[in-house]
């Protein structure tokens, strides 16, 4: 299945995504799964989940369709359709130039 | 009889207001009453570099009646490929004045009101007084905080605006309406300095700001109240995110239950 991804970080996510869309293996992903692959394909770069606690990295946000995670009911576990536009981004960016 | 307010008085458009500013008055529910606003505004912008260049530029060329532009840092050789109103000419120059001395030339007929001052508890409230909008333009979060609590204190909209490379954030606080930025950052978060930034990512954070603090001050449009836009240039992504008020905010508790 293929996820649109927005990201809002210094890092260039484009030379893991085609065209802004990221492929997902197995039958039925959840967020977690996409941001675990995302860690992986960044050399863990962009690590959104914090491995101590395997909960959302306070310094990141996920919207799944323009709903933050927190509001998502089932948060990183909901599942993820072809389709699905998720964005990914660092919560603050606090240079005033 | 119609009773127009004082301030409203103080800001008749002239012949040459109205040929100047002609074609943003056709803009359709701002017209001649919205310029005649902005005439009688007076908007802070709080730092003089990236973003607030090109936001007090806007906001001039726009007929803000009287900016005033804070900043206590001089103009250095690295501020150049985005501090637009800073050129060699001026480096070592205060950045206030810098940018004065071009915003007059820009529109002489917008008062600029260049402080050379570093913004601090002791002195913000004073700074911000009076002002129809405040920017925030600044590039550290102790002054950001600062200006949120001098701001919600007033009851002064206070438009934030950030950037990081080619990825930039902007939302409007309307003390007593929206959650404020001590909301959304209880902490510090972590800082790095220098950071790195091209030029037009701030600009594109300023000219969002300058329009919020233009249609909060004529009374047009919708408002980044309540949302933070966040956009990366690189990859061209846009996205909104609600900003939610935090229970017992120690800044806009108080505001907020008014």
């Amino acid at each position: 299945m293929k996820i649109r991804l927005k990201s809002f970080f210094h890092y260039d996510l484009s030379q893991v995504l085609d065209r802004g869309m990221m492929e997902l293996e197995g039958r039925s992903p959840t967020l977690r799964d996409l941001l675990n692959e995302i860690s992986l394909r960044s050399g863990g770069k962009v690590r959104a989940i914090d491995p101590k606690t395997g909960e959302m990295d306070v310094e990141f946000f996920v919207l799944l369709n323009g709903r933050e995670v927190p509001a998502v009911p089932q948060g990183l576990e909901t599942e993820i359709h072809d389709g699905d536009e998720v964005g990914i981004g660092l919560m603050h960016f606090w240079g005033g130039g | 009889m119609v009773r127009h307010s004082p301030r409203l008085d103080e800001s008749m458009l002239t012949r040459q207001d109205l040929e100047r500013y002609d074609r943003q008055i056709r803009y359709e529910g701002f017209g001649e009453q919205g310029q005649r606003r902005l005439k009688a505004s007076h908007v802070v912008v709080a730092g003089a570099g990236g973003i607030g260049c090109p936001a007090s530029m806007y906001l001039a060329c726009a007929g803000v009646g009287r900016i005033t532009v804070i900043d206590h840092q001089s103009v250095e050789l690295s501020n150049l490929n985005r501090q637009v109103l800073h050129w060699e000419e001026d480096i070592g120059r205060p950045k206030s004045v810098s940018a004065a001395a071009k915003l007059r030339n820009l529109n002489p007929s917008t008062a600029i009101s260049p402080v050379t001052a570093e913004i601090t508890a002791a002195n913000a409230g004073d700074l911000v007084r009076g002002a129809s909008a405040v920017l925030d333009a600044m590039d550290n979060f102790e002054t950001r905080a600062v200006l949120n609590r001098a701001t919600v204190a007033k009851g002064i909209p206070f438009i934030h605006g950030g950037v990081w490379g080619l990825c930039g954030q902007v939302t409007t606080i309307i003390p007593g309406k929206t959650p404020c930025l001590a909301c959304l950052y209880p902490e510090k978060p972590a800082e790095k300095s220098p950071f790195p930034v091209f030029g037009v990512a701030p600009a594109m954070v300023a000219i969002i700001q300058a329009i919020e603090a233009i249609k909060i001050i004529a009374g047009f449009g919708r408002l980044l109240a309540g949302q933070m836009l966040y956009f990366n240039q690189a990859t061209m992504d846009f996205s909104f995110r609600e900003v939610i008020r935090r229970p017992g905010c120690p800044v806009c508790g108080q505001a907020v239950k008014r």
